[in-house]
């Protein structure tokens, strides 16, 4: 996907969540026939790197996970930002948290640390496994977002 | 009868008792093989205390506070029965430290002296015995852990220390009414002596080894005495802006007042004399206010540096913390940044916490890579560089802080070559300040974002490295890039030289902290010349800095690193100083040499070479605080360590004092004799030209004529001197050509040989570094010791020189003003006797001077130690430390 696409499904995204705020309550369902996952639909509304990437960035990001009613899984970092985050590929979320391939479930309101590093959204054309509508609407309106490494044990640690 | 003799005669005899008295001392402290009493000389010391009388009182406060500030590792040894002390102590008050008086208390036993075991003392009032000067253990293990010695090394000291403390209870004993006290520092392995009244001064520091404390005026007349530098401290700095602080305070450690001026203030020797005038009869000094002094020396851990900023340390945005890579300047303004990743977001600016300064802010970003640019970095603003130092090194394993000395750019650099990276997580996480592999690849594609980088393999990555220096495995540390992350095919980085083009910024090259050898010149060669538009165009305009570049000057080695220069100002339009600094490096905030108005002053300085980022040599930069024109003459170079060359430094010793009659070529031999081998290649002495009767010039070297150039500039009734580092001619001569006819004095301080097969006792390698004040205060006569390098060996940039633990001698920058009576400066080695040599002329009435001197230094836990001497009367006295020879 280019950027061009990518802002094209932006705003798709916010017409849908216009019209869930205006109607009734958005499911998966209703939005897979806009913009089905193409790959795991598990990811939900997580975004994915891509099973294949192997590449992963060096900065360290220490915050607090948050998983809302929705399940958007952000980190909030010390100065109070939400800051969405790429999760390695296969990773899940639930209400109760993040499940990660390793078998690790990082419960929400736990303090990650992070590996990875930030970057524009046009990483998620490259990087990132097609994202669900859900996923984007989580993204919302952020121009950066955190790319976590491929390697859940190196890069996702709980204190 | 003894005081009708004039006031110097009196000194000299009375020093000579003195030295008599102590080398009898020394002698059987060190050589006795059993214990004995010691041989109390009491006729001498009768007649020292006839030619000084007994000092009425002892200040005792003043005493403690200036004994106060060294009571850890140090004995203190009092003139007179402790009781009598306390009791002098309570009756003006003075509270006493609880430490101090349960120091006393403890020992009150002993009527004179504290700590001196193993030595047995009995009664003040009787001779005492002395034993054997043995090693403490404890001593000796302190020694070892403390300061990283070797055993053998320790016991050394501490034999040494104990002999010192025969000598010190004997000379105490035998001086007590004339001694205010006895300190030792162990540290420093020096002994200070206080006294209070200066003709006491001036006996004392004629005494080999000794340095004096001058305890002169009472804490009250200190005091008293601030109002009135107060009034004229408000005449004198009137002119500077509103709101500019000048802080005048008393000093009672070192017995003066302190007036402190802003840094960039400067205070001529006009405004020192009305502030000491003022303050008569306390001493004061004028400093101007430091900012945040950096000790570089106490960097031993990676994650505590201070406020040096440099590659491999860890930098905290709000949300990301990675680690930094090289420093870098704005190429069209003066802007410094730092760097790091272009990933490692924040919403301010940057901080870095150390356990010293706690968290700090760098700066906010100031540039940021795009995708489209390939690259993934960013520059860090350094807000305020006075506070942050702008190294240009990066913190590595093997020492610590490497200076960089280059990058390698992506067209160039070649793969297979090894290269490594820095990062805090995983310097936190192993030890591993840094792990190497190879080049692998040159133009990669990573995270997708990024598709110019660098590849390296053997490497190891963790969250919190990124922006990390890449950098050669090499102790000649060049710089790659900047770590941006890992994959199973290894670390990935953007290149330094991408950096530098697209934020068009240059990395910070330090001034190379080592040239190595000398590389002297046949003739010295004149390669500027201002007033003839010789390798510049037209004079210096006051503050206006000029670069010459250097590389044009001679087929210069292509190893030179530095150029050995004699810098001569000529006509200048008023007072001034110049100096001269690498090209690209930092300004120095010290000068090169000064000059009064009118004056041709020349002034033989090392000049560390500029060099691009690709290592190309480029120049030197000049700068004047006055309009005036300039001369540079090329000496030679200080090039790279070569294994057959080698350079030794001597004790001081004035070798020649002749007469050059006008016109005619004189030549001395030097090789050969003088303790300078036969095969020399050069030396580095002092010449002096000596009350000419005209003004005129005088042309040193190996081959010199009438048309040479010239190494001292001279004015009538002058006596003024330069250090010259020389090349011999093939007879092993120096040759002197003059139009006047001159009087000359010629003072060796070290010579070169290239000769491999022969090598030298010692081979000493030079090493220049951003120039630095150590001392600066307007003083009487006497004997000052400073130190004059820091505790860190000096980095070695080169694979094939073993690095000295010590510092061996120092190239020092000296300057005095304002002298009250004709004299002069010498330095020498902490520790031995002064030499019969002069390194700097100041004459009454006579604009500032300066010159250069080598100097051997003691080291002494971890610094290097010189003595430097103003000989009479009062004056300032300013030492610079430009370069190390280790």
């Amino acid at each position: 996907m280019t950027p061009f696409r990518l802002l094209q499904r932006l705003w798709l995204t916010a017409l849908i969540g216009t019209g869930c705020a205006a109607g009734a309550a958005c499911s998966g369902s209703d939005n897979a026939a806009t913009t089905p996952p193409t790959s795991s639909s598990a990811a939900g509304p997580l975004l994915r790197l891509r099973p294949e990437e192997t590449d992963s960035m060096a900065a360290l990001f220490v915050g607090t996970l948050r998983v809302d009613g929705k399940l958007c899984a952000r980190v909030e970092a010390k100065d109070g930002l939400l800051v969405n985050a790429v999760w390695p590929a296969g990773t899940t979320v639930d209400s109760d948290g993040l499940l990660l391939t390793d078998g690790r479930l990082i419960r929400r309101d736990t303090e990650v640390s992070l590996g990875g590093g930030s970057a524009e959204l046009s990483i998620l054309d490259i990087m990132a496994e097609e994202p669900t509508t859900l996923a984007l609407e989580c993204l919302g309106n952020a121009d950066r977002v955190f790319v976590v490494g491929v390697d859940p044990a190196q890069s996702i640690i709980t204190n | 009868m003894f005081r009708e003799y004039s006031q110097v005669m009196k000194r000299r005899a009375a020093a000579a008792l003195i030295l008599v008295f102590l080398c009898g001392a020394i002698g059987v402290g060190r050589s006795r093989s059993s214990a004995g009493a010691f041989p109390g000389p009491v006729d001498i010391t009768q007649r020292l205390k006839a030619d000084v009388p007994p000092l009425p009182r002892i200040q005792f406060r003043e005493m403690v506070l200036a004994f106060g500030w060294g009571t850890s590792d140090t004995d203190v040894l009092f003139q007179r029965p402790i009781g009598e002390l306390l009791k002098e102590a309570e009756s003006v008050g003075y509270r006493y430290e609880p430490e101090l008086a349960a120091i006393l208390a403890a020992r009150s036993k002993l009527p004179i002296g504290t700590g001196l075991t193993p030595l047995q003392l009995v009664a003040a009032s009787e001779p005492f015995a002395l034993t054997d000067p043995e090693p403490d253990p404890g001593q000796v293990a302190m020694y070892e852990s403390r300061f990283g010695l070797s055993s053998e090394r320790a016991v050394a000291w501490a034999k040494t220390i104990e002999s010192s403390r025969v000598e010190l209870v004997a000379a105490a004993y035998q001086y007590q009414s004339i001694w205010g006290g006895v300190w030792l520092d162990h540290q420093m392995q020096s002994i200070h002596v206080f006294v209070t009244r200066d003709d006491v001064a001036d006996l004392v520091r004629l005494v080999p080894s000794v340095i004096v404390e001058l305890v002169p005026n009472t804490e009250s007349e200190i005091r008293t005495s601030i109002p009135r530098v107060r009034k004229v401290a408000q005449a004198v700095f009137n002119e500077l802006p509103p709101g500019t602080d000048v802080s005048i305070a008393d000093d009672l450690v070192g017995n003066r007042i302190v007036v402190t001026v802003p840094p960039e203030v400067k205070v001529s020797d006009a405004d020192l004399d009305q502030l000491g005038s003022a303050a008569n009869p306390v001493r004061v000094v004028v400093e101007n206010a430091k900012v945040d002094p950096v000790v570089d020396s106490e960097c031993r851990n990676i994650n505590d540096c201070g406020p040096i900023l440099r590659g491999n340390m860890r930098v905290n945005g709000s949300l990301e913390s990675c680690t930094s890579g090289f420093v870098y300047k704005a190429a069209a303004s003066e802007t410094l940044y730092g760097s790091t990743a272009g990933h490692c977001d924040t919403t301010g600016s940057y901080t870095h916490t150390s356990t010293d300064e706690g968290t700090l802010t760098i700066g906010p970003t100031g540039q940021i890579s795009t995708a489209a640019d390939g690259i993934d970095a960013k520059l860090i603003i350094v807000t305020d560089p006075q506070r942050w130092t702008p190294r240009g090194t990066v913190l590595r394993q093997a020492n610590n802080d490497a200076p960089v000395r280059g990058s390698v750019s992506q067209v160039a650099a070649s793969i297979g070559a090894t290269i490594c990276k820095g990062g805090m997580t995983t310097y936190g996480n192993s030890g591993l300040a840094e792990t190497c592999g190879l080049l692998t690849h040159k133009y990669e594609t990573f995270a997708g974002n990024a598709t110019n980088l660098g590849r390296h393999d053997g490497c190891v990555s963790a969250p919190g490295d990124s922006g990390a220096a890449t950098f050669t495995s090499a102790t000649n540390t060049l710089a790659y890039g900047l770590h941006k992350g890992y994959s199973t095919a290894g670390c990935f980085f953007s290149w330094s030289s991408d950096v530098e083009a697209l934020f068009n910024v240059v990395i910070v090259i330090p001034a190379r902290a080592r040239q190595g050898d000398q590389s002297l010149l046949g003739s010295p060669v004149r390669v500027v010349d201002s007033r003839i538009n010789l390798g510049t165009n037209g004079s210096l305009a006051a503050g206006q800095a000029r670069t010459l570049p250097a590389h044009t000057w001679q087929t210069a080695p292509s190893n030179a690193e530095a150029a050995i220069v004699t810098v001569t100002v000529v006509s200048p339009a008023a007072d001034g100083f110049l100096t001269a600094w690498g090209q690209g490096a930092a300004q120095p905030s010290t000068s090169t040499t000064t000059f009064g108005t009118s004056q041709t002053r020349a002034t033989t300085a090392v000049v560390p070479l500029g060099f691009t980022s690709l290592g190309a040599t480029q120049g030197i930069t000049l700068i004047s605080s006055v309009n005036t024109h300039v001369v540079v003459d090329l000496l030679g170079w200080m090039i790279t360590p070569v294994a057959s060359r080698s350079f030794v430094t001597t004790a001081p010793a004035r070798i020649f004092d002749f007469i050059c009659s006008a016109g005619q070529l004189c030549a001395q031999q030097v090789a050969g004799l003088f303790g300078v081998p036969s095969d020399a290649h050069g030396v580095a002495v002092n010449v002096t030209v000596v009350a000419p009767t005209a003004n005129g010039y005088l042309a040193v070297g190996g081959t010199v004529s009438a048309n040479s150039t010239s190494l001292v500039n001279y004015q009538a009734g002058s006596v003024i001197g330069n250090l010259g580092l020389i090349r011999l001619n093939t007879a092993g001569q120096l040759q002197f050509y003059s139009p006047q006819t001159v009087r000359i004095l010629v003072d060796l301080s070290g010579w070169s040989r290239f000769n491999s097969a022969s090598p030298a006792p010692y081979n000493l390698t030079y090493g220049s570094v951003q120039p630095r004040r150590e001392y600066d205060a307007t003083v009487g006569a006497g004997n000052t010791a400073t130190r004059v390098s820091p505790a860190a060996p000096i980095p070695s940039p080169s694979a094939a020189v073993v690095a000295h633990p010590s510092v061996d001698a120092v190239l020092l920058s000296l300057a005095g003003a304002n002298a009250t009576t004709n004299t002069f400066h010498v330095v020498w080695k902490n520790g031995s006797s002064q030499p019969g040599v002069a390194n700097l002329n100041l004459q009454v009435g006579a604009p500032a001077n300066s010159n250069h001197a080598i100097s051997n230094a003691a080291y002494v836990a971890g610094f290097a130690i010189a003595t430097h001497r103003s000989d009479s009367g009062t004056n300032r006295r300013i030492v610079d430390v430009v370069g190390y020879f280790d």
